[in-house]
């Protein structure tokens, strides 16, 4: 069991090494440090992989891991959550890219910014992310059509000239 | 394209396809040795993971055991000290396992030495190990190249780790080679089953001199059973179908 939870790992890495670096990445706020957390991650997993019992996918349990690994880094003392995690990040990771929706990201509440990039960053399936968050997967479809209303209005106010206020979200 | 599109598409500009990845660094941060190999990118999908190898399609001239410098009887003994074979096999230079330089090229990268101990042939695959300082290099390769293909199929592998084979853990081990499945087996055990999830056994063989060779491989998850003599199980290897397969940016 566990020698072919090590190959899988080993898979795992190599075909999706760029989504759990990209996705980490909006988490993190940096490529080097989401570099860091994914080799953490991927060898704490290849060390524990005795504790894979094999009830769910193996991406989604690597994926709790790397999410661990980045709270442990930023605990600095104190518990924090993926959510507030989120929050404190200067994501995303290359906001000169696209500076405007840099600064959209950034208004989203940090559940839905999270779903973001766990969608379109780490381009997890609605499943994993739900596993992940531990929310229904209908809850992830709605805080990515959420997220989606939000950043649209943000960049049509932006576009505008309208400066784009504080709001309440209430996935 | 509606907003939502549009916005997808913005987000995903973001994404870096700069690939730093190293699986080595992350088995050095593990502080655990783990088989070496290429990801065969043709592998057939839902082919049971067994163990995972250079998996190949290559052209096998060498019809004959070339004996090399090296005393073939202290090799041997090398090899079945480290591996817990009795089979000592005879000793042969990598390079004479085929006119095709990329399996030989292959099987450099995946830290073969330059000399291999051809361990005998069964059913037209013959078997080749190897010892490295700190693990060992196992290897199949058929002997007749299939009606249609260019080369005959070829699985090649080496591996680090106090857990790997031969061990009490992992007894035996299984190459898919050819659409049948082969493979090494340490002293005491007389013969390998695959067992699939219904504990229904699928295939089987028996072990001769420490090698086995069986028919068609299944394609579904399955469980590797290294039985002894009195068909008492030494051990259960589980095994699951491969992924798919992925995108060619590194393994090969």
């Amino acid at each position: 069991m566990t020698n072919s939870v090590a190959e899988e790992l080993e898979q795992l890495y190599r075909s999706r090494y760029l989504t759990f670096r990209n996705g980490m990445a909006a988490i993190t706020g940096s490529y080097e440090s989401a570099r860091d957390v994914v080799q953490e991650a991927f060898a704490r997993a290849l060390r524990d992989r005795d504790q894979y019992r094999g009830d769910g996918p193996l991406v989604a349990w690597v994926w709790r891991i790397a999410v661990r690994v980045a709270l442990e880094s930023r605990r600095n003392g104190h518990e924090l959550t993926l959510e507030e995690l989120v929050a404190d990040a200067p994501a995303p990771a290359s906001p000169e890219r696209d500076p405007a929706l840099a600064d959209a990201l950034r208004e989203l509440s940090p559940r839905r910014r999270l779903v973001v990039f766990l969608r379109y960053f780490a381009d997890l399936s609605y499943a994993e992310i739900a596993a992940l968050c531990e929310i229904s997967e209908g809850t992830v479809a709605a805080t990515l059509a959420h997220a989606h209303a939000d950043l649209s209005k943000a960049l049509q106010a932006q576009s505008e000239g309208v400066k784009f206020g504080e709001r309440q979200h209430a996935d | 394209m509606n907003d939502s599109t549009l916005i997808e598409r913005r987000i995903r500009g973001f994404v870096s396809s700069v690939d730093d990845s190293d699986w080595e660094e992350v088995v050095r941060r593990a502080g655990v040795s783990q088989r070496v190999s290429h990801k065969p990118a043709y592998a057939p999908r839902g082919l049971p993971v067994l163990r995972r190898r250079r998996r190949r399609r290559a052209l096998l001239v060498l019809s004959l055991a070339v004996v090399i410098g090296v005393p073939a009887a202290a090799f041997a003994d090398d090899i079945g000290g480290l591996l817990g074979f009795s089979n000592h096999g005879t000793a042969v230079a990598m390079k004479t396992l085929s006119k095709d330089s990329s399996l030989i090229r292959d099987m450099r990268q995946l830290g073969f030495p330059s000399t291999l101990a051809l361990l005998g042939t069964r059913q037209g695959i013959r078997f080749y190990a190897a010892q490295k300082p700190r693990g060992y290099c196992l290897g199949v390769v058929e002997s007749v190249t299939p009606a249609g293909s260019q080369r005959p199929a070829s699985d090649v592998g080496c591996e680090n780790g106090s857990d790997s084979f031969p061990s009490a853990r992992n007894p035996v081990s299984v190459f898919p080679v050819g659409g049948r499945f082969a493979g090494f087996a340490a002293d005491g055990v007389a013969s390998v089953a695959l067992v699939d999830g219904s504990g229904r056994t699928v295939a089987s063989a028996s072990v001769s001199q420490n090698l086995f060779v069986s028919g068609a491989m299944p394609t579904g998850p399955v469980t590797v059973v290294a039985l002894g003599a009195q068909g008492n199980v030494l051990a259960r290897v589980e095994s699951r179908p491969a992924a798919p397969a992925a995108s060619s940016r590194r393994g090969g």
